[in-house]
């Protein structure tokens, strides 16, 4: 309807709306839009309530180009009426699109892939953080004299490590110290098959070490009892500081000498560790259970049946109907089990209607099927 | 000039009383939303054409953000100045 009213229009409308007659209307609607129009000339704007605002806006001179023949020009600065139609006016005229809303749109893949990336990021540190935490706060906690003598050592160690053999007595301390940081990280991220020994000394040693430091280090802690609490305190931020450096350190050794070096040592330790290296082995049975998975993992390439006791994991072959095959004789020749006719259909995608109804020359493709292991 | 000078304004010219004058004015914004919904075009003599318009919707991209939004089509109440009120400016 895209018609257009006048003034006259306006004032039946009104007319019919108010008691008042059509002629006052007229003159009410003329005098509305003179008196907007005079405050508008003198330069005031001019709200009314339920239709919108009016102002008179002024227009910078700017220079411009004649389309036609490319000269340049200027256009004088100048005022112009503008109009913003009331909320509720807008949002009356808006009524058939009230519905809709501005929406943010997905970014491209790109900054969906960075994100991703910085969040495994934070992930694994996150993961490393806790490793540390607990490997460092046992050690600090059950004895804290036991912890300050640790930072001699600690300085110490880099070396240590390297050669196990040159201090015997000191060396059992540090090094466990420096093992069971280390290996965690590494045994996350880089080589799990790498270091199953090691593995188990993190906990019995740390658990131990307090214990074994106490016992050795009484004669010190008399030197170190004087010490304040204020010290001891730097004393923890220092030693975490080198336990960290250690672990670093640690780790570059690990990765640059393999374990051959802490094989020895550690032989040594599990006989002293005794109960845990036994849970240490809990790694070694983890890659059989890959292959298992393996089973799993192809057979999720394809439609299953649900709690079916064979897994479907491929095709064993393919046969092309001929007059007289039936699926349930398929699967008696290729599973020794008619019962197992529901693999075939499934596999294939049939409805049970069609599966009842095959034609002759229909491919039908006979699952390779392996037993489920619970 | 807000409203309420506006109405007073009125008042003082047609003889009648503000809430006349309020009670008029909201008969005719009412009168002239409902012409806008069937997208009636208004042309006042001497001041210009109201009409509604219809926007397309369009992407815009927040400079600040660089995020891409999508803005739905809309309607709008535009107004036009009518030559002769222009010439007066």
């Amino acid at each position: 309807m895209d018609s257009k009213i006048t003034l006259t229009d306006l004032a039946d409308g009104l007319a019919q709306r108010k008691p008042i007659q059509k002629k006052d209307a007229e003159s009410f609607i003329r005098t509305m839009f003179d008196i907007i129009q005079e405050r508008l000339l003198a330069g005031e704007s001019v709200k009314i309530k339920g239709l919108g605002t009016f102002k008179v806006v002024t227009v910078d001179s700017r220079e411009s180009v004649n389309v036609k023949t490319g000269e340049r020009f200027v256009i004088d600065s100048h005022s112009k009426v503008t109009f913003a139609p009331d909320k509720a006016m807008g949002d009356r005229v808006n009524r058939p699109f009230a519905d809709f809303e501005t929406v943010t749109l997905n970014d491209a893949t790109k900054t969906e892939d960075m994100e991703r990336i910085d969040s495994t990021v934070a992930n694994t540190e996150e993961v490393l953080a806790p490793l540390i935490g607990e490997a460092t706060e046992p050690v600090i906690e059950p004895e804290q004299e036991s912890v300050i003598e640790p930072e001699p050592v600690v300085e110490s160690e880099p070396e240590p490590v390297v050669e196990p053999e040159p201090e015997p007595v000191v060396e059992p301390e540090p090094e466990p110290i420096a093992e069971p940081e280390p290996e965690p990280v590494v045994e996350s991220e880089p080589e799990p098959v790498a270091e199953p020994e090691p593995e188990p000394e993190p906990e019995p040693v740390v658990q131990e070490e307090p214990a074994i430091a106490a016992l050795v280090d009484t004669p010190q802690k008399a030197e170190v009892g004087a010490d304040d609490v204020e010290k001891r305190s730097r004393w923890r931020n220092i030693i975490f500081l080198c336990l960290m450096l250690l672990l670093v350190a640690g780790l570059v050794l690990f990765l640059i000498f393999g374990p051959k070096g802490y094989d020895a040592q550690a032989v040594e330790k599990e006989d002293t560790t005794k109960v845990e290296q036994t849970d240490t082995v809990a790694p070694v049975p983890v890659k059989p259970a890959a292959p298992t998975k393996s089973a799993e993992e192809m057979a999720a390439d394809y439609p299953q049946i649900t709690n079916g006791e064979y897994w479907i994991v491929g095709t064993k072959a393919t046969r092309v109907l001929e007059k007289g095959d039936d699926l349930s004789k398929l699967a008696l020749e290729y599973y020794g089990d008619k019962h197992l006719i529901n693999y075939i259909i499934r596999f294939n995608g049939f409805s049970a209607q069609k599966a009842s109804n095959l034609f002759v020359g229909t491919e039908v493709k006979i699952p390779e099927l392996v037993k489920r292991e619970q | 000039m807000n409203n309420k000078e506006f109405v007073a304004e009125m008042a003082e010219r047609l003889n009648l009383t503000a809430k006349e004058v309020s009670s008029l004015l909201v008969g005719l914004t009412t009168e002239m939303a409902e012409r806008f919904e069937e997208e009636t075009q208004v042309s006042i003599m001497g001041f210009g054409n109201f009409e509604v318009k219809k926007k397309l919707e369009r992407v815009i991209i927040n400079p600040s953000t660089k995020q891409r939004m999508l803005v739905p089509p809309k309607m709008v109440l535009s107004f036009k100045p009518s030559n002769t009120f222009k010439d007066k400016l």
